[in-house]
């Protein structure tokens, strides 16, 4: 883990209406690290990793990923640089059911990068081997369990080379005994060079690999600590709560 | 009609005591005999006996018979197919006949089908005389263009875009993974129609506006030597295809018939380069006609149709005003008045419109103005569909970097013409059909043609079996589509899958 910084914020706020979803978000995420995001549901936590890479666009404070300043004013070219170096992993897999697996993977590093069709087919092989269904890669998603689903979400979004991973409840639409083929590959990924933001349930992975925990409340950032403080000391009222009520 | 008589004396002998003896009204005239319709049918037939395919059977010699009753007029022979249906009743009869308003309606619904029935029969092989259509089908077919004595040799230009457009239907046939035999049976049906049509020369001609209509310098022989050809070429194609689609993966065959249906597209526009090169060479669409004419305005307005539908359906989709604004303009014009309007429009404005530009010819003009129409049909559909696209389809493209107008041509559309494609066809389906209003302009279409037949010298005033003829031809192709996309359904499987919705 090096020094340097790949995403700060500043006092983000996100509204939707009246209802203030964010409530002015400072991070300062450093190149390599793997931040879990905990929180009850509709603290936050989905809107704030969409803002990373303007999914969702915040309407206060500063974003930096990257050396890019993400806002109105973002060019077209940067913003679409930026979401390529971000790969971003949805809860319902969102996989393009038109299209086979491999045409899955292999459609962006050509269309965004544009790779020939050969060289984008071959790196989408390697990554469905690393995601172990090298087997499935004709076949059209509708075909496919959850949990392979998932796992080809993931070798899609590597196909692009990121630099940034984000996952929002990568697991949570998953039948239990699918999600630990999905959560082996994200431990896998973690060992690599590559920041990543992953909002999740699993405390299990978050005590694993995580190397610090942000908890998030009500638009707010809680706490941010190590997983061992988070988890065996947590500083706020709120995390402990929070503790008790999912353990 | 014998029929009415029977009819009568059923309700009053058989039914009429039926109903009373179950409602155990005794009236005294038929209170000797109240039979059961079931009894009856029982004590008639009750020692036949049953085989697995009976009704099957019973059915198609109740058919023949009912045709020999028609063909030769012979009084007793109206009631014999009666003896045949009977035997179907009492195979049914638990069905048919369990209480007494079923009896009266089975018995009242078979009369009327069967004088229907018996009608068109007498129709189609009585008082019709088909030789009026057999003698003009390639004027119904081609127009007067093709079959004139001096001007008939251009048919040749049909030849090569029929071996072309043959191959490539067969082979789309091959990628569907069905039995030989649901292929092998329509396709020699088909092919001994064609063999018949084009082998049998009949001898003909006539004056019409002082142009010849003729089958007199007609040469069979060669013609078919070509479509032997062309139906031998077509069976290989089929056979090559199914062999190789047997070993190949479900996205190399969807990806093969991409592959078809552009060629398809290519070729019909390379038929029209054939039909009328750059040049002095060629036939003028003006000389187009004939029932292929109705197939090409068809086919050329669902090509441009389908441009013009995927702009105006993301143009309405859109958040500027610059797309939104023009597309709801022009799908709300061109949908709210009736298409003869248009028509006309494109007969007599269009051509002071665009004339120091392009020299527009009828037949251009009027793919034009369907295709417009089409257009504006599609993209309300398309619409319809696009908006069943999940957004998180679209987030995940914007995700990986995708731009919009890439998100929209390979994310949204695909999945929203599968999703549509029902009502797709059914739009094509309505737009081949329209293509028939085209006479108005003394285009020759198949109808025109039709219109016109009667008054050759051989045919006076025998207006109904062309027409008759036409309308089947339309209805032929129109219900072949539909069956055509119910294969295609399964063969996407859109009925088991539910669109996007599991992703
Ligand atoms: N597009 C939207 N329009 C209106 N309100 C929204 C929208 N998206 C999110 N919200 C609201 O913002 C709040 C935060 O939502 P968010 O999805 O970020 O929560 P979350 O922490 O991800 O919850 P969960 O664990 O349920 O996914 C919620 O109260 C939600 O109702
Ligand atoms: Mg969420």
């Amino acid at each position: 883990m090096s020094e340097e910084s790949i995403i700060q914020t500043k006092d983000v706020t996100v509204s939707f209406g009246d209802f203030q979803a964010l409530k002015g978000i400072n991070v300062d995420i450093k190149q390599g690290e793997i931040i879990v995001v905990l929180g009850p549901s509709g603290s936050g936590k989905s809107t704030f990793i969409r803002t990373l890479n303007r999914l969702q666009p915040h309407d206060g404070g500063e974003i930096v990923v990257d050396g890019i300043q993400i806002n109105e004013d973002t060019t077209v070219s940067d913003l679409k640089q930026l979401r390529s170096d971000i790969g971003f992993v949805f809860q319902q897999f969102n996989l393009f059911p038109h299209i086979t697996v491999l045409e899955n993977i292999a459609l962006a590093p050509q269309k965004v990068r544009g790779m020939s069709k050969e060289e984008a087919e071959e790196v989408a092989m390697k990554l469905l081997e690393r995601v172990g269904i090298p087997e499935q890669k004709n076949k059209y998603p509708a075909a496919l369990s959850g949990g392979q689903q998932q796992r080809v979400a993931i070798a899609r979004a590597l196909a692009m080379d990121p630099k940034i991973m984000l996952f929002d409840e990568p697991t949570s639409a998953l039948d239990p005994e699918m999600i630990k083929e999905v959560l082996d590959v994200m431990i896998d990924l973690a060992k690599r060079d590559i920041t990543m933001i992953v909002v999740t349930h699993e405390m299990g992975f978050a005590k694993e690999v995580g190397d610090r925990i942000m908890f998030f409340d009500e638009g707010h950032l809680v706490e941010e600590s190590t997983p061992d403080v988070f988890f065996d000391n947590p500083k706020e009222d709120r995390s402990k709560l929070f503790l008790e009520q999912i353990l | 009609m014998s029929f009415n008589f029977f009819l009568l004396i059923f309700i009053l002998f058989v039914l009429l005591p039926d109903l009373l003896n179950r409602y155990h009204i005794t009236v005294r005239a038929v209170q000797v005999s109240c039979p059961n319709i079931r009894e009856i049918l029982n004590l008639l037939y009750g020692k036949l006996p049953r085989y697995t395919y009976s009704a099957e059977l019973a059915f198609i010699i109740s058919l023949l018979l009912t045709y020999f009753a028609v063909k030769s007029e012979l009084s007793f022979a109206s009631y014999l197919p009666l003896v045949t249906f009977g035997y179907i009743a009492h195979l049914n009869s638990k069905e048919l006949f369990d209480t007494p308003s079923n009896s009266f309606i089975t018995i009242l619904s078979f009369f009327i089908l069967y004088s229907f029935f018996v009608k068109a029969l007498e129709f189609v092989f009585i008082e019709s005389n088909w030789d009026v259509v057999f003698k003009n089908r390639r004027f119904i077919f081609l127009g007067p263009y093709f079959i004139n004595p001096y001007t008939g040799d251009e048919i040749w230009r049909f030849w090569p875009p029929f071996y072309v457009f043959l191959v490539i239907f067969c082979a789309g046939y091959g990628t569907l993974s069905e039995s030989k035999v649901k292929f092998l049976l329509p396709y020699s049906i088909f092919c001994l129609a064609l063999i018949f049509l084009i082998g049998y020369d009949s001898d003909y001609y006539s004056y019409k506006n002082g142009m010849k209509i003729s089958n007199r310098n007609y040469e069979a022989t060669e013609s078919l030597f070509l479509l032997a050809g062309a139906l031998i070429l077509g069976l290989i194609s089929y056979l090559l295809m199914h062999q190789r689609c047997k070993i190949l993966e479900e996205f190399q065959v969807n990806y093969i018939q991409q592959v078809l249906i552009l060629s398809s597209f290519l070729s019909f526009i390379g038929m029209l380069f054939l039909l009328d090169p750059p040049g002095d060479e060629g036939v003028k669409p003006s000389y187009w006609g004939g029932f292929v004419l109705n197939l090409i305005f068809a086919f050329g307005s669902l090509v441009i149709g389908f441009g013009i539908g995927i702009a105006l359906a993301f143009g309405r989709r859109s958040s500027l005003p610059v797309f939104y604004v023009p597309s709801v303009a022009i799908i709300e014009l061109f949908r709210s008045g009736p298409l003869v309007a248009w028509l006309f429009f494109a007969q007599f404005l269009v051509p002071d419109l665009f004339n120091p530009v392009w020299e527009a010819d009828i037949a251009s003009r009027i793919i034009f103005v369907f295709a417009l129409f089409f257009g504006c049909y599609l993209a309300e559909i398309l619409r319809g569909g696009l908006q069943t696209v999940p957004h998180g389809q679209f987030e995940a493209a914007t995700a990986l970097g995708l731009s919009p107008t890439q998100i929209k041509l390979r994310i949204q559309l695909p999945q929203a013409i599968r999703t549509t494609l029902p009502a797709i066809v059914g739009q094509m389906i309505a737009m081949l059909k329209d293509t028939s209003l085209v006479y108005f302009f003394g285009v020759y279409d198949a109808f025109k043609a039709t219109k016109d037949i009667p008054s050759q010298r051989d045919f006076l005033a025998e207006y109904e079996e062309p027409l008759v003829f036409v309308a089947f031809l339309f209805w032929a192709v129109a219900y072949y589509l539909s069956r055509l996309t119910t294969k295609i359904e399964k063969n996407l499987g859109l009925d088991n899958e539910g669109g996007a919705g599991r992703t």
